[in-house]
């Protein structure tokens, strides 16, 4: 551990937390101080700063939720894939986008000011799985004995 | 607590002077409870669909009646609207410049009636065809999902023309904005829904 540089693991580690502050730069309140009561209006700077990052949270959620439609339109619409592992592709993509939107146009994400509607929409997410599942289970278990 | 922002909206819309925050936040909040809880009817529609999805009855099926293109467009849409609906709540954090609040919230109604006038004319094609939702377990099925989110944009696009009225009447006040954001967590949320329509019955459907 004496080496010049720092250890793999350390640098690793410092990549993959170099990664996820990328991917979720765009969260990132750029202001150096930390966010203590705001007693005066928050300063010129601080309003474009916000103002940049929520367009640019509003334009990368347009364009992620279009490229993952016409991605999802196009696997289908000249059969890239077979129809099974099409399906699958399709429901993926679907799935990433109703993430993709939660968070860029309904803004939700895990850090803090939206934590009760996380939490709830969590525990939807729960009650969905758990009713969608059943009936599914249920009813083509049904289907499988009487045919 | 620390900071005077509404906490549970993203776009943290400050400088509220009539409502106190947590007055704010609590309006919020459960109009979050109810999107959540019309996501399980839709969820529910979904389920159903999905165990009609074979039951076709000799009726008309899904490869039959589904319209790619149609799909495709309304999807395209929607989706625009959602991004033009953003653009207004943008506009009414930064500034609350009139022109473009309202502006962005007209683009968005047309878009909205748009999308209504491709499904309507999507479910006239169709019952046109015979396939009518008496038919068979599937087209019941079809027509207990599609239409009620139909049924959502439509009650979306009159609460648009609601908030158009109370913006002409009001201005852009306390209790304006908080309707303009929850009218947008509708919207946002009924494009979600789309998605899972457009990815479950049509692109599903036409792959069979």
């Amino acid at each position: 551990m004496s080496g010049p540089g720092p250890s793999l693991p350390r640098r690793l580690a410092r990549y993959g937390a170099a990664a996820l502050w990328v991917a979720t730069a765009f969260s990132v309140r750029p202001a150096a101080a930390p966010p203590a009561r705001r007693t005066a209006r928050p300063s010129k700077a601080e309003i474009a700063a916000d103002r940049r990052r929520d367009l640019l949270t509003y334009g990368i959620g347009y364009g992620l939720a279009l490229a993952l439609t016409l991605l999802a339109f196009a696997l289908v619409y000249w059969r890239w894939a077979e129809p099974p592992v099409a399906l699958a592709l399709v429901f993926g993509l679907g799935l990433v986008q109703v993430l993709v939107q939660f968070r860029c146009f309904l803004h939700i994400d895990f850090k803090g000011q939206a934590r009760d509607d996380l939490l709830l929409i969590l525990f939807s997410t729960l009650i969905v799985l758990l009713m969608v599942g059943g009936t599914l289970v249920v009813l083509f278990n049904l289907r499988a004995r009487m045919m | 607590m620390t900071d005077p922002q509404l906490r549970h909206v993203g776009l943290k819309v400050g400088g509220f002077e009539a409502i106190d925050v947590e007055e704010a936040e609590t309006g919020i909040f459960g109009f979050w409870v109810f999107l959540m809880s019309d996501a399980i009817l839709f969820a529910l529609l979904f389920a159903v669909y999905g165990t009609q999805l074979a039951a076709t009855a000799g009726a008309p099926g899904p490869a039959a009646e589904f319209k790619i293109d149609s799909a495709f467009w309304e999807t395209m849409v929607l989706l625009l609207s959602s991004f033009t609906y953003g653009m207004s709540s943008f506009a009414m954090k930064y500034g609350g410049q009139l022109r473009w609040v309202v502006g962005m919230l007209l683009v968005t109604l047309v878009l909205g009636l748009t999308f209504l006038g491709m499904e309507a004319n999507d479910f006239a094609v169709m019952i046109h065809d015979g396939a009518t939702p008496d038919r068979s377990g599937f087209l019941s099925a079809f027509f207990a999902l599609v239409p009620t989110h139909g049924l959502h944009v439509v009650a979306g696009c009159s609460w648009i023309v609601v908030m158009l009225v109370q913006v002409a009447a009001f201005g852009l006040d306390d209790r304006v904005k908080i309707n303009l954001l929850r009218l947008g967590l509708f919207w946002h949320f009924l494009d979600v829904i789309w998605i899972a329509i457009f990815s479950v019955v049509y692109l599903q459907g036409v792959m069979r």
